[in-house]
């Protein structure tokens, strides 16, 4: 075998080895040391002001069931801010409409679509609290997911910038939906407890995340011409020595793409965000002040070489097999080495995770992940790199479309 | 006991937020079937790692054992590899994440931040005082354009301030 595909391929192997088994030990650390901190005693604290920002786009067919949900969450002191970003759809009227139904609720109706990065801080400037909790519009939180987020500010939280919450999948019928439900305990969920114990985390869940509004000024707000505003924030808060927390109880239940295309776009927007923060910040391994996000930042470089590998490798084995038997790849000793680790690392992090949401009956369809679906998720950040280095070129303003929202 | 009851009231309680959608009988004997096909696929991976491990042998995993000309200690000698590996990387993230809460966990170094002012907002330059008033005041507003203004200034002003941040703030 050529001797740079025999390197390419040791690494293809060794790469998802390791870091599946960093994965498995870090979500037992933290499911040890934090999964099991008794409950904290809401009653006797005196919770603070919080604003609840939802920026939406095209969202006549979730938003009206979100904004009910979130005026009857039990935190004592809030308000409401949703920012209608230039929708093409009826959300603004349905917004004016329930402006008047409910107290607590305040509407920005912007008729410009400048993307969620500028409807947020539109929002900020509106906000009267020093807590922001940031949802996406088809987000329903659980009870008390505010008290959870907001907690960990006031229990040494001094330096705290974020707490992000664990997001949860509503829709559960198809097998797409059900291979996320695995993914987002498994894969997501076991990546931000391991993170959390190296001490930095790649991305808040944009989907529902706490912040420090100080915090946020700070670092100037959210960049607006960054695909994912997410995983953006959060590494311009840890430049700026801003903490980050995990709160696995915070739930936030949403809704997930059911489609092959849904799923294709909103990853390509997953894996250009990635890509786009870690050309943006490059700067920081020659900062040793920021020496707890090196491994961060080259664990995202390493995922992608392993995807270039993983490609290229395949392409080789294919061009030069003899026989059908050569392209048997899921046939071999690393394959088999990776679909065990793989089904050891859900049945873990499914079993953690199912102390919040009882997802373990889903390792069912978990078998899919090993074997068909990762390699979705390999061709989209190739697909994703020449976007994420244009975008860096390009700049201006990252705007959305309207996300798919499973099946009706 | 105990926990099957609190796992019951859990399950009824995250029920509400599930949204059911109309299934396609057809359609699910076919995911079915297929994830049966992957589960035996998934089988055969598990049996493969675990047959060694057992006082037994079936001609099945032989069979893989040639095909990859492999024996059963070379397997267990595998295997017992990726136990260390794991104790390795365990007992390091459980030695790092105990170091920083022993070296960190106690201290306070920084102070309570504070409130976010008016004047904080407005130093951003992202909008003007008028604009401000009314976000902050009105319950519901209408905008013909997005008043935030899209300043590379700011963009500069912000690397520039992360380099200059304050050493004690570490």
């Amino acid at each position: 075998m050529n001797p740079i595909i025999e390197t390419l391929s040791d690494y293809v192997f060794w790469y998802p080895f390791v870091m599946s088994l960093v994965w498995i030990a870090g979500s037992i650390i933290f499911s040890k040391r934090r999964d099991n901190d008794p409950f904290p005693e809401f009653e006797s604290i005196n919770w603070p002001m919080i604003s609840i920002l939802i920026p939406c786009y095209n969202e006549e067919e979730t938003i009206e069931e979100t904004i009910e949900n979130i005026n009857k969450l039990v935190y004592p002191l809030k308000e409401i801010i949703v920012i209608n970003d230039g929708s093409s759809d009826l959300t603004g009227d349905i917004l004016h409409r329930l402006s008047v139904k409910y107290e607590d609720l305040r509407i920005i109706d912007c008729k410009q679509n400048r993307g969620k990065a500028t409807a947020l801080k539109l929002a900020t400037f509106a906000s009267k609290a020093e807590y922001l909790i940031c949802i996406d519009s088809d987000a329903i939180l659980d009870p008390y997911a505010a008290q959870h987020l907001i907690y960990h500010f006031l229990h040494k939280g001094e330096r705290l910038g974020a707490v992000t919450g664990n997001p949860r999948i509503r829709n559960r019928d198809t097998l797409l939906s059900k291979l996320q439900i695995v993914e987002y305990a498994s894969i997501i969920g076991a990546i931000k407890r391991s993170q959390r114990i190296w001490g930095k985390i790649m991305t808040v869940s944009g989907v529902v995340v706490a912040f420090r509004k100080k915090a946020l000024v700070d670092v100037g707000l959210w960049d607006h011409d960054m695909i994912t505003e997410d995983i953006s924030v959060s590494w311009k808060l840890q430049q700026k020595f801003w903490d980050i927390r995990y709160a696995p109880r915070a739930l936030c239940w949403m809704l997930v793409p059911e489609t092959i295309k849904g799923i294709w776009n909103q990853r390509i927007r997953w894996a250009q965000g990635g890509q786009e923060v870690i050309l943006r910040h490059w700067k920081i391994i020659l900062d040793i002040r920021h020496r707890r996000l090196w491994p961060i930042y080259y664990e995202q470089w390493a995922s992608i070489l392993w995807d270039i590998s993983w490609i290229a490798v395949t392409a080789y084995v294919v061009i030069t097999a003899n026989h059908i038997v050569d392209l048997l790849i899921w046939i071999t000793f690393a394959s088999f080495v990776l679909v065990f680790l793989c089904l050891i690392q859900l049945f873990i992090a499914l079993k953690i995770d199912s102390k919040y949401d009882y997802v373990l009956p889903f390792y069912l369809w978990g078998a899919w992940y090993p074997v068909v679906y990762w390699v979705l998720n390999a061709v989209i950040v190739i697909f994703a790199m020449p976007k994420a280095i244009k975008s860096r070129m390009k700049g201006g303003y990252a705007t959305w479309t309207s996300p798919d929202r499973g099946n009706k | 006991m105990d926990k099957s009851r609190q796992r019951k009231q859990m399950k009824r309680s995250n029920e509400q937020y599930i949204v059911k959608s109309k299934r396609v009988w057809w359609r699910e004997v076919i995911v079915v079937f297929f994830t049966f096909l992957v589960w035996i696929y998934c089988l055969m991976v598990i049996i493969f790692f675990m047959e060694p491990l057992l006082p037994f042998e079936t001609e099945y995993s032989s069979i893989f054992r040639s095909a990859f000309r492999m024996t059963r200690l070379d397997i267990r000698f595998f295997l017992l590899l990726a136990v260390g590996v794991y104790v390795m990387i365990y007992l390091s993230l459980y030695l790092w994440s105990y170091y920083n809460k022993r070296r960190f966990g106690s201290l306070t170094r920084r102070k309570n931040p504070g409130m976010t002012t008016k004047e904080d907002l407005l130093e951003l330059d992202m909008i003007d005082e008028e604009m401000y008033q009314q976000l902050q005041n009105s319950k519901s507003i209408v905008l013909q354009t997005n008043p935030v203004r899209l300043k590379e200034k700011n963009l500069l002003q912000h690397k520039k301030e992360i380099k200059n941040v304050v050493k004690d703030s570490i």
